[in-house]
């Protein structure tokens, strides 16, 4: 499938407009996140567009950087997952280091990448890129006129995992439990597994994909360790300075 | 109650969080103690917008439309005038795609101008002037989405407007 929507005998993409459903949902999470948290309301602005802005350019830069040396513009450029998340994450850590808030402003673009990846796939699934691995059983995928044969539907599987990691980071973060680097682990986990599923891995044992979600995934973890360590050292601390 | 020193909230009023175990100071009902309301400036200096704050203002709009219209208008120019020479193709695609990142280098700057300043008008100015250029721009693109794909449909079914 292509899938288009007609308007008076014209056939529409739907791709990009599925691909701005997703960015608008990430702002509207984003924004109700911070708002929770009693964030100003033009620090609100300002970070919904500089996350948005930053997504959308990382996910062509690194498009146009796996490309290489075949120079590709940057409107031809397609869109990549890590890209994006590379642009949310600098955008988060940037205001957060220009107004500290003790991470709310970390915490809201980490949540929020989940649901832009797992609702963008939505998109792919519409237009027929980042198909799965070859298969003919139930619920499988044929893209007439675009791709002989039958496919896995891993992009939706990749919506439903990833919409899955986003709700569960929300009811950990709302009930006050550390999610940043739980929600990178999940989704670079959730990542990782669902590539062996793609159409790349009849050629590639491990992709470009799956490297970089094994950086993310140990970065997140070493991080985790260094902070629940140093925090048994204060709690230690503060015990000590109560009883005296 | 919200601590001072890890920002969770936290029912009852013990001496200190449960959270990081630090002493607990925190004001009721305050959640995003800023450094800019604990190291306000002196009045005499919040009127009139800072020098700083201008120049990162005049930065930003210079950045994010003075630098990519003359980059565009530029390689326009080198085009027609050197429209067979290899060397200047391949410098004026390079520099029409870094092109690309000095917008964003422009609402990065008007970000620190807003937050560093928040009262300045100026800076207010600017900061509206980048939110209506990226609404134009979403239009923008979903007419050019519209537009591309009828042009498209009417190439391939009956030829009509198409060039040559």
């Amino acid at each position: 499938m292509n899938w288009m929507f007609t308007v008076q005998q014209t056939k529409i993409p739907l791709y990009p407009f599925v691909i701005m459903a997703s960015f608008i949902a990430s702002v509207i999470f984003q924004a109700l996140f911070l708002k929770r948290k009693h964030a100003e309301g033009t620090d609100i602005l300002l970070f919904c567009l500089l996350s948005t802005v930053l997504a959308f350019t990382g996910s062509k830069a690194l498009t146009m950087i796996l490309a290489l040396p075949e120079p590709v513009s940057f409107l031809e450029a397609g869109m990549t997952g890590y890209g994006g998340a590379a642009g949310v994450l600098a955008a988060a850590v940037f205001y957060e280091k220009l107004k500290p808030s003790h991470g709310v402003f970390l915490r809201a673009g980490v949540l929020s990448l989940p649901l832009l990846y797992g609702l963008s796939k939505i998109a792919c699934f519409f237009a027929g890129c980042c198909y799965g691995l070859p298969y003919a059983g139930p619920g499988c995928v044929v893209y007439p006129g675009l791709r002989r044969g039958s496919f896995a539907p891993v992009q939706i599987m990749e919506t439903a995992a990833f919409l899955l990691v986003f709700l569960l980071m929300d009811i950990l973060d709302r009930r006050g439990k550390e999610t940043v680097l739980a929600s990178v682990m999940s989704c670079a986990a959730a990542k990782f597994l669902l590539d062996f599923l793609r159409y790349d891995h009849i050629i590639k044992t491990v992709t470009v994909n799956q490297w970089i979600s094994l950086l993310f995934f140990a970065s997140a973890f070493v991080l985790l360790v260094i902070r629940k360590t140093r925090k048994r050292e204060r709690r230690t601390d503060a015990e000590k300075r109560c009883e005296e | 109650m919200i601590c001072r020193h890890c920002g969770k909230e936290h029912v009852g009023e013990g001496e200190f969080c449960p959270f990081c175990g630090l002493k607990n100071d925190a004001a009721e009902g305050e959640v995003l103690s800023t450094a800019d309301s604990d190291n306000a400036p002196p009045e005499e200096e919040m009127h009139g917008d800072k020098p700083q704050t201008k120049l990162l203002c005049i930065l930003s709009l210079i950045f994010g439309f003075g630098a990519p219209a003359v980059v565009y208008a530029g390689n326009e120019l080198l085009d027609i005038l050197f429209r067979d020479v290899s060397f200047v193709q391949k410098m004026t695609d390079f520099a029409g795609e870094i092109a690309v990142l000095f917008p964003v280098a422009g609402l990065v700057l008007m970000i620190v101008a807003r937050v560093k300043d928040p009262k300045s008008k100026f800076g207010k100015i600017v900061m509206w002037i980048y939110i209506a250029a990226t609404i134009l721009a979403v239009i923008l693109a979903v007419i050019l989405i519209f537009a591309f794909v009828y042009a498209m449909v009417s190439c391939c079914e009956s030829f009509k407007n198409c060039p040559g």
